[in-house]
């Protein structure tokens, strides 16, 4: 099953040889991608996956990815927790676009599409405000 | 066949006894229980006292019920309200070369609601995200209300529809198609 699992490219003919790649790899490069996008929080997992990084005290750097492999091609779901004030589909589209440079870049592989999950919405308290132009709706609280 | 949480409790238990009958058949096969261990509780029970045979009979009363009561449920059909296609808990916010990206509808609610109690008029704030159709149909808001005693309704209502529209249009980039508002009485002033 880790055989089926492993993403592998083929070298040229040329040089020949294997590049196999673990199923974690891809998903802690899409981990990294995604939560260094200005506007995301973090990355949501399921209960299992906080059960589990409480019981062994250890962050997991693929908590909130799913990669899927059909052939050369990779499909990435990543769930995401975006800061109130940013503009979602923007953030969104921030992630898909960094997450599959990040993947072509350094795994040559072909990134078929990436899906994001929006799963929550964080209403921390922010120390000073976003430089963004974040996308604060004027609120009637005004009148 | 449709269990629920008591059910399968009961299921656990019927099945506790049958691994402890089976557990007993196997001991005595082997011969680590004999035919006298087996036998001596038996005449107790039978040929004693009348509460023995009651606690007796009333054990097999009770495993017989829940042998029924499940035998019943396996033949439960999910009612037409189990049956219902379950809510979509999420929304498709956008879709384009790189994939497409979806929002849950609690995250969504919890926008509402921001946007809704930050409003001084507004004193409690009930909300409903319901998704229309296909995913990239949009949704639309049901509002429970209750505001302040002061309050113009019609115009607090065509104000926060408005605002309310273009503050998930602009953050979220999905369509809101209707927001349904839903005034309700407020708890009258104590008083003194």
């Amino acid at each position: 099953m880790a055989a089926d699992n492993e993403i592998t490219r083929e070298l040229n003919e040329v040089q020949g040889g294997r590049i196999t790649f673990a199923p974690d790899v891809i998903a802690t490069i899409a981990s990294l991608a995604a939560a260094e996008v200005e506007g995301v929080e973090g990355m949501a997992g399921g209960v299992v996956e906080g059960i589990t990084g409480m019981l062994n005290n250890k962050k997991s750097m693929t908590k909130g990815v799913k990669v899927e492999v059909n052939e050369e091609q990779v499909t990435v779901e990543i769930n995401v927790i975006i800061k109130y004030g940013y503009k979602l589909h923007e953030v969104c589209a921030n992630i898909q676009s960094g997450t599959k440079n990040a993947i072509e870049t350094m795994t040559g592989l072909t990134v078929s599409a990436v899906n994001v999950f929006v799963s929550s919405i964080s209403f921390e308290k922010a120390k000073k405000q976003p430089a963004q132009p974040a996308a604060e709706a004027e609120l009637p609280a005004e009148e | 066949m449709r269990f629920n949480i008591f059910d399968k409790f009961l299921l656990v238990l019927l099945l506790l006894c049958v691994i402890a009958l089976s557990a007993l058949c196997v001991a005595t096969a082997m011969g680590f229980v004999t035919f006298d261990m087996i036998t001596a509780p038996i005449e107790v029970i039978t040929n004693g006292l009348i509460g023995n045979r009651l606690i007796l009979g009333g054990g097999g009363v009770v495993l017989l019920a829940i042998a029924f009561r499940l035998f019943v449920a396996m033949g439960k059909k999910r009612d037409a309200k189990n049956s219902a296609a379950p809510m979509p808990t999420s929304t498709m916010i956008m879709s384009g070369d790189n994939g497409t990206a979806y929002m849950t509808i609690t995250a969504i609610d919890s926008l509402v609601q921001r946007h809704c109690r930050a409003n001084a008029k507004v004193k409690e704030c009930e909300s409903v995200v319901v998704p229309v159709g296909e995913p990239t149909s949009g949704i639309s808001i049901k509002l429970k209300l209750s505001v302040a005693p002061d309050t113009v309704i019609p115009e607090l209502s065509a104000n926060l529809q408005q605002s309310l529209k273009e503050y998930i249009e602009t953050l979220c980039g999905v369509s809101v198609n209707a927001i349904d508002i839903l005034i309700v009485p407020t708890q009258p002033p104590k008083s003194i």
